[in-house]
């Protein structure tokens, strides 16, 4: 289907707030208030399209567009909007929030007992997690944003209040998110022979390189990064002196949680107590991209131009976007190493902890992606990362068929999961499921669509995004609580049994912020081909000739209709000219092929006439 | 609840749709009286069909009571003396509707203290009688606009509700010219202040009206030619970005009164029978003034932005 976000976005608006409202006020529900991940998700998808798109905004009553309003109608109207939201958002703050601890993060019902017998304990399930860290950052400064117009909408001194408390509170969430992923970010060194590092041979090595080989070529690919990590990265994690061994690997990104023993950050405005970590120093892919996606929106056009960090949060900044920097240079260098093919492109990518799924290539094509945004890829390493797309869309059994008893089922159903190590610390051991194949496929592939300046990739992406699309809107429940949400895994593998629990606002939230890059990538120029620049080209040198020719002619009269149609035909033809200008060379050929045939019409008359005469 | 209807420039149809909202909210239930202060043109009359007040209210006119020439201003029973046919008989359950009508023959009109107490007077004696009391001013900054906020600043009226509607078509010009009249120099704000106002209370009593606006949903418009149309969105949307940077966007709008041949043409009142028997009116424009008349009474609608 044909991606319409404007349109599709409506859709999800109006179920969510079916779902959210009850008769204008917001109920959390059954599974509301528990999960700070879920609840942020949730929030995300209102607040993510309407501070992103202009078009979509909530903050100015007077200017919010009247199919805004409709879609919303279960929330009130433009005026009610808004300050439902600050009521929803201060309830959130609240919630999520261990009183003079400061802000809590807690991942709460996603996290799953790898013993389906043994309950979590309260402890582990209040634990912090990287998810909620980066979609806090999201949510605050998007939050923050929202405020800073909305305030100057209003003067009621109770509403003022209410936004005060709430752009306080916000902050305070944001430095703390921010901490926390300062806290939860770890270098893993490890030797060649210990299991991981064998792993890692096998990966860069391909069956071509001796594990020697393999580590000569690691040592000078990563010489320059292993010196800016062990040199500058100090805030929050406690390198050492294990990375200067050259004869070590090591790998950089984000654990879980807060790693064990991460030394405070120390900052001005952090209100609350740093709690200790527990998650091994183990960088997981999963918890990377994640932590990507949000600390990339810390600088942000929007951020800078609203100004919506402080001079703290900036410092912070900066630290955090050193390691967004390393991370995504480090896993696409991974990614892409050695001179033939790619070990990205050996699906499926295997972690050092030995799971191999095409979810995990999938996350390494996300950093991967990441790092081309960043950097305005070649053609070639976007080409062959479109390969890699088409080919989990496939084996991912979104553009073909599953099979009987195929376990592509379960990287949609149940998800692929993540064994949490160092959670056995505080009780049984947890895991991370994650069931959002599809929709991060579908954001990749958006993004990458955006970033390409070639017409062959960018059509491939464009027809794949539509496939994926189709595959995740049949997904929407169909009735009942929750109807137009995500997720309904029987409606595209109908023998499958589908996993009983609360509907997916992970999925949900992927995909608005799917719809929000589809509208980036429709605000861009369309790519204008060179070939058809030519013709235009050419035909507007014909058709101004032709023109000249005509008006050779005697003149029309002026109120006459072949006065207009020459009239007209200039019009066009200016305006065919401004158009090559701007990139649009199809549109001003078609405009020159009108002025083609209107002139032949006008000359060939004229010469049936002189024939008669 | 005492309303006072303005408006900077002529032709907004602020007349004719204030009688419209007196007259609906008389058919609520409400017992309403209309105050033509539109000294320079009393349209009042003709709205209501009752051709021969105006030779009758010669020297008892409002004019004539403000300035101290009649002891008394001249009520006129518009159920009874209307020659409209629909109005003619008061349906059952309507309130009353009483005209005070203007007359041209009260010479010069002067703001001083005593037809001041007078106006005041007016008003305390038909806040008795009346749950509403619409006030039509003329066009622009007036002298009637003057009386208005000085009487409602007198002590005796502060307990009253007081609500101010201001007028305006939906065009570049007019948006500006009705942001000037309230928030410019010399606008109802600002001589509303410095006669004792406070600001923020008067500035919560003020909504705007739009009028004459093409209401692009209407079947009306869904034969426009598509390049047309879009165009006419598009101007739509300029024009409310024009009217929010002058802080007169749709959260200070009451309402809104689509583009409407009756008002425009006839310039009457419009009845049930106009939309469903003759249907010479458009629905949207029966529902436009009923949504108009009853936001007008809700307080959820007024106050503080």
């Amino acid at each position: 289907m044909q991606i319409k976000p404007r349109l599709q976005l409506f859709d999800v608006w109006k179920a969510i707030a079916r779902h959210s409202f009850r008769e204008g006020e917001w109920a959390w529900g059954e599974w509301g208030g528990r999960s700070s991940v879920a609840d942020a998700e949730r929030l995300l998808c209102l607040l993510y399209p309407a501070t992103e798109i202009p078009e979509f905004r909530l903050d100015d009553p007077d200017i919010t567009e009247e199919d805004v309003e409709l879609a919303l109608k279960q929330a009130g109207d433009a005026t009610d909007i808004p300050a439902n939201l600050v009521g929803v958002l201060t309830e959130f703050m609240g919630i999520h929030r261990g009183g003079d601890l400061g802000p809590t993060f807690a991942g709460d019902y996603y996290f799953v007992s790898e013993d389906p017998d043994q309950e979590l304990s309260k402890e582990q399930r209040e634990t912090g997690v990287v998810d909620s860290f980066s979609m806090s950052v999201t949510l605050c400064l998007a939050t923050l944003g929202f405020l800073n117009v909305y305030r100057a909408q209003t003067n009621r001194p109770e509403l003022l209040g209410l936004i005060d408390d709430l752009q306080k509170a916000t902050s305070e969430r944001l430095t703390a998110a921010m901490v926390s992923l300062l806290r939860s970010f770890t270098v893993n060194v490890f030797s060649v022979e210990s299991h991981q590092g064998q792993a890692l041979c096998r990966l860069l090595g391909q069956g071509r390189l001796s594990d020697k080989a393999v580590l000569q070529q690691f040592q000078s690919r990563f010489k320059s990064l292993r010196a800016v990590i062990g040199a500058s990265v100090v805030l929050g994690v406690d390198v050492g002196e294990r990375l200067q061994n050259e004869n070590r690997f090591f790998e950089c990104g984000w654990a879980w949680s807060l790693v064990k023993d991460a030394p405070e950050v120390e900052a001005e405005d952090l209100v609350g107590v740093q709690p200790n970590g527990v998650a091994e120093a183990v960088p997981y892919l999963y918890f990377t991209v994640v932590a990507l996606d949000g600390i990339q929106d810390l600088f942000s056009n929007r951020t800078l131009t609203l100004r919506l960090l402080n001079a703290e949060q900036q410092r912070l900044a900066e630290a955090l976007r050193l390691r967004w920097e390393i991370t995504q240079q480090y896993w696409s260098a991974l990614a892409r190493f050695g001179d033939g093919s790619w070990p990205l492109e050996d699906i499926p990518w295997q972690t050092g902890q030995q799971l191999e799924s095409e979810y995990f290539s999938l996350s390494v094509a996300s950093l991967l992606v990441h790092d081309l945004v960043s950097r305005r890829a070649t053609d070639d390493d976007l080409t062959r990362t479109v390969d890699v797309m088409e080919r989990l869309a496939e084996r991912g059994r979104i553009t073909s068929r599953l099979t009987e008893g195929d376990p592509a089922a379960d990287l949609h159903n149940s998800g692929v999961a993540l064994p949490l190590l160092g959670s056995e610390t505080l009780g049984p051991p947890m895991r991370w499921a994650m069931t959002d194949f599809s929709a991060q496929l579908l954001k990749r592939t958006i993004q990458l669509c955006t970033l390409s300046q070639n017409i062959a990739s960018q059509d491939r992406l464009l027809r794949l995004a539509e496939q994926i699309l189709d595959h995740l809107w049949k997904r929407r429940i169909h009735d009942g609580e929750g109807a137009g949400l995500w997720d309904n895994i029987r409606a595209v593998y109908p023998h499958v049994t589908a996993q009983q629990g609360p509907l997916s606002w992970s999925i949900t939230e992927r995909v608005t912020e799917c719809m929000v890059a589809a509208s980036q990538l429709y605000r861009q120029p369309p790519i204008g081909s060179n070939d058809v620049t030519a013709l235009a080209r050419a035909l507007l040198s014909e058709s101004t000739h032709l023109l000249g020719e005509e008006q050779m002619e005697l003149a029309p009269p002026p109120a006459s209709r072949q006065g207009e149609v020459l009239k007209g035909v200039e019009a066009d033809l200016k305006r065919a000219r401004r158009l090559l200008d701007e990139q649009r060379p199809g549109t001003s050929c078609a405009l020159a092929l009108g002025v083609l045939s209107r002139l032949d019409s006008l000359k060939r008359a004229r010469d049936t006439g002189i024939r008669k005469a | 609840m005492l309303v006072f209807a303005a408006s900077d420039k002529g032709g907004t149809g602020r007349s004719v749709t204030s009688i419209n909202l007196a007259y609906r909210r008389a058919l609520d239930g409400d017992d309403v009286c209309y105050l033509d202060f539109d000294f320079g043109s009393p349209t009042a009359p003709a709205v209501f069909d009752i051709p021969d007040v105006a030779k009758e209210a010669k020297g008892r006119g409002l004019h004539s009571y403000l300035n101290g020439m009649t002891g008394e201003a001249l009520r006129v029973d518009v159920w009874a003396r209307t020659e409209h046919q629909v109005l003619r008989s008061r349906p059952s359950g309507a309130g009353r509707l009483v005209l005070l009508p203007g007359d041209r023959t009260g010479g010069e009109f002067v703001t001083d203290g005593a037809s001041l107490h007078r106006c005041v007077d007016l008003v305390n004696a038909l806040r008795r009688e009346f749950n509403l009391i619409v006030v039509d001013l003329s066009a622009g900054r007036s002298y009637a606009m003057e009386l208005a906020l000085s009487a409602t600043a007198q002590t005796e009226l502060r307990s009253l509700k007081t609500r101010w509607l201001v007028y305006h078509r939906w065009t570049r010009q007019h948006v500006m010219a009705a942001a000037d009249l309230v928030t410019g120099e010399r606008g109802i704000v600002s001589a509303g202040v410095s006669l004792g106002h406070d600001k923020d209370q008067l500035l919560g009593a003020i909504r705007f009206v739009r009028a004459a606006v093409p209401d692009l949903g209407s079947p009306q418009w869904s034969q426009v030619p598509p390049a047309q149309f879009a165009w006419m969105r598009q101007c739509n949307r300029e024009l409310e970005g024009i009217a929010a940077g002058l802080g007169i966007g749709r959260s200070r709008v009451l309402g809104s009164v689509p583009l409407e041949p009756v008002l425009q043409l006839q310039e009457q009142l419009i009845t049930d029978e106009d939309v469903l028997d003759s249907r010479i009116a458009n629905i949207q424009t029966w529902q436009a003034i009923g949504e108009l008349a009853e936001r007008l009474a809700d307080d959820k609608h007024w106050g503080l932005l």
